[in-house]
Formats: C-alpha cells, sequence, structure tokens
C-alpha cells in the first residue's frame, strides 16, 4: 500500500515536470494554451495527494480554467493563430538555462537538507482558532490572522480590474457566433445552481475548506458563460453594476478596517462578533472577486467596450 | 531505507517546474509564450508551498501557506490578465502605426 502511494506520488511529480517542459515547447500558441489547462489539472491532482482537497478545487477554476479562458479569448482578440517566431539565438538561451538548472539544483538540495527540521505556524493557528470566529483554519488565517495581507490583496485584484477595465480598447474583438440552443438551455439551467454552489461555498468556509475566494471564482465561471449566452444584459448593465461590483470588496474591507479602528487596532474584530464581520467582508469580497474576473475576462476578450457611446 | 514522503516529490517537483518557467520568461522572445511560462513558474511556486504545508507527516497541513496560495491564485490571474490587456494595447498600438 505504501509502494503504490509511492509509485503514483513518483509518477505523478515526474509527468508534472514533463508537462512544464512541454507546455513551453509548443509550437503554436493555441497549443500551449490548451498545454497549459491540462498541465493546470493535473497541478490540481497532486494537489489533493498533499491534503489541499479545497486548493485543488480553486486551481481547477481559477489556474486552469479562468486562466486558459483568459489566454484563449486574448488570442483570439490579438489574431495570433500562426506559430511562434523562431526562438532567441543559442549564445542568449544556453547561460539562461545552465543558470536555471543551477539554481534548479540548489534549490532540490537544500529542500532536501532541511525537509525535516521542524517549522511552520499550525500549532500557533489551531490554537487561536476559538478566538477567530471561523472553524475553518485557513478562513481564519486569511480573514482574521492576516486579514491585513487579504485587504491588500482585495487591493491588488481592485487595481488589476480597474487597469484591464481601462486598457481594452473599444470593439476589437468580433462578435462571437451566436449560442445554439443547447448552451442556451444548459445557462439557463447553470445560472441558479452556481449561485446557490456560490452562495454555500461562502457560507460553508466558516467551518469547512470553502470561502471567498474559491466562491469568487466559481462565480467568475457564470460569468464568462453569460458573456458567452444571448443576454446582452451583462454589457449592458456593465457600468453601474461593474463599478459598483468592482468596489465592493475593497470597499466593504476599508469600512470594516475604519469602523473597527475606534475600538483600537486596524481589523481587530471584537471576539464576540467576529464571525459576523468575517461573513459580511467575505460576501462582499466574492462577489467582488467574481465580477473582477468576469471583467479581466471581458477586457481579453476585447467585448467590455461594444458600443462607441460607452467608452468615456 | 525509508522511503521518500509524497510531500517531498511534489516539492521538489515544484521546484523544478518553477525553474523551467524562470527559464521561458527569460530565453523566450515572444511575449504570449513569456506570459505562458509566467503561469509555469506561478504554477511551480503554489505546488512547492502546498507541499511545504505538508512537511509534518501527520496531522493537519499547515493553514498559513494554504492561505497564501489561496489568495495568491486569484492575484496570479489578474496578473496575467493584466499582461494579457497591456499585449492587447501593444498590439493595437502597432496595428495603428502600420496603418498610417
Amino acid at each position: 500500500m505504501l509502494y503504490a502511494d509511492f509509485i503514483f506520488d513518483l509518477i505523478l511529480s515526474i509527468a508534472l515536470v514533463v508537462l512544464g517542459m512541454i507546455t513551453l515547447q509548443q509550437k503554436t500558441p493555441r497549443e500551449a494554451v490548451v498545454q497549459l489547462m491540462i498541465f493546470g489539472l493535473l497541478v490540481a491532482l497532486s494537489w489533493i495527494r498533499i491534503d489541499a482537497p479545497d486548493l485543488a478545487l480553486t486551481e481547477a477554476a481559477i489556474g486552469s480554467g479562468v486562466t486558459g479562458a483568459l489566454l484563449l479569448a486574448a488570442l483570439r482578440r490579438l489574431g495570433l493563430q500562426q506559430t511562434f517566431p523562431p526562438p532567441a539565438p543559442a549564445a542568449i538561451r544556453l547561460p539562461v538555462t545552465l543558470g536555471c538548472a543551477a539554481l534548479g539544483l540548489l534549490l532540490s538540495l537544500i529542500l532536501i537538507q532541511s525537509w525535516d527540521e521542524p517549522a511552520g505556524l499550525t500549532d500557533i493557528v489551531y490554537a487561536h482558532i476559538p478566538q477567530s470566529g471561523s472553524a475553518n483554519p485557513v478562513t481564519a488565517v486569511i480573514l482574521n490572522f492576516r486579514s491585513f495581507d487579504t485587504l491588500l490583496e482585495i487591493g491588488v485584484l481592485l487595481v488589476a480590474a480597474l487597469s484591464v477595465y481601462t486598457l481594452s480598447g473599444p470593439a476589437a474583438g468580433t462578435p462571437v457566433r451566436p449560442p445554439g440552443p443547447i448552451f442556451i438551455l444548459y445557462l439557463r439551467w447553470m445560472t441558479p445552481i452556481f449561485w446557490l454552489v456560490t452562495l454555500y461555498m461562502v457560507w460553508i468556509g466558516g467551518r469547512a475548506p470553502g470561502g471567498a475566494f474559491q466562491a469568487g471564482a466559481l462565480l467568475s465561471g457564470l460569468g464568462a458563460l453569460t458573456l458567452l449566452g444571448p443576454s446582452p444584459w451583462p454589457m449592458r448593465l456593465r457600468r453601474r453594476v461593474v463599478r459598483w461590483g468592482l468596489t465592493l470588496g475593497f470597499g466593504m474591507f476599508l469600512l470594516a478596517a475604519a469602523w473597527l479602528w475606534r475600538y483600537g487596532n486596524l481589523l481587530t474584530y471584537p471576539q464576540d462578533h467576529a464571525k459576523t464581520w468575517i461573513l459580511i467582508i467575505e460576501v462582499a469580497c466574492t462577489l467582488s472577486i467574481g465580477i473582477s474576473l468576469t471583467v479581466m475576462f471581458a477586457g481579453c476578450a476585447g467585448w467590455l467596450h461594444e458600443d462607441p457611446e460607452a467608452v468615456t | 531505507m525509508s522511503l521518500p514522503p509524497g510531500a517531498l516529490l511534489y516539492a521538489l517537483a515544484g521546484v523544478w517546474i518553477s525553474v523551467i518557467g524562470l527559464r521561458g520568461v527569460l530565453a523566450e522572445e515572444e511575449w504570449f509564450r513569456r506570459i505562458v511560462s509566467a503561469n509555469v513558474m506561478g504554477s511551480g511556486v503554489f505546488l512547492l508551498l502546498v507541499a511545504l504545508a505538508r512537511r509534518a507527516p501527520d496531522g493537519p497541513p499547515d493553514p498559513v501557506p494554504h492561505g497564501m496560495i489561496l489568495t495568491g491564485l486569484v492575484v496570479a490571474v489578474s496578473a496575467t490578465a493584466l499582461m494579457l490587456a497591456l499585449l492587447g494595447f501593444l498590439h493595437d498600438q502597432q496595428d495603428g502605426e502600420d496603418d498610417t
């Protein structure tokens, strides 16, 4: 049994490295993107093996799904269908390859030597979970112990989404082929299910794997599907909904920080109400993450400013 | 001799994947390929971090790296989107120059 586990892990880790190399050897951009998506799914598989199933879900949704959709949408907009230009001369590639190989060897040696040294914050985190307002250790870390980091990360997301919103020019993308009846039916059935699962993910994040980031990733999947669908409402509604939606997460987080400042420190929740604070911030962040990633997808596809009037 | 733990294998794979991605970012000349390389590099770093969270052979994994990865995944995809938007902007500018 132990041997079977070991052999599986060995094969999968070698396959990951090989797939990573293959991804960067592809001749056309489209092949490279498809290969990257397969690679992302296998990475997600390996994370299940090392006890991170919720991260695996997020990686499959974001690292493979959303990233792949972004890259494919951008390919379409850029019209990059031809093969890649010939690579750089060997005089440049060889020293870089040797340097990178040396770095890899050094890191591997350090890793093997220091593997058994006890480290990490597991005990400290688990000791403080009862005070954190969340029974799920990852949520406790993200939204309580390290909430300042998360605030800034939501800020990074807002800046990136606004930059994409600003940079994407008017109507560069040609409209997609109208969706077929099966897709329309699928979208109609899936929309409420996506919302249900999203809300469930936010709620369950308080005590089991789940939370704002996983739920936001799911919501962005629905966003991308809706953009491909028949209804023009995401385009029409975009200016108000999108602007409010983009700022909601960061705004709520900042408001919470400012409000809690009165009691002492930034983002130190009063212990009795920690769960409520975390839930409010999580719902706002979920909506913002979903809308931000949808805006990025629309921006990369060149669909953001479809009618010229909207470009102001 | 005892078998090395599975997490160590994945950590080593993570190191080499990020090194391969880094080489792609530095040595490739085509922008789209560089963006794909940056994504491979990011996946390698995340894989290394997930494996490091599993260093203790038993008990729950370390939740701090897990939190970092969860937020990091979202930040990484927004960085990719920003790179692609900049690339699209560059593309449009060059098209405009070709027309005149």
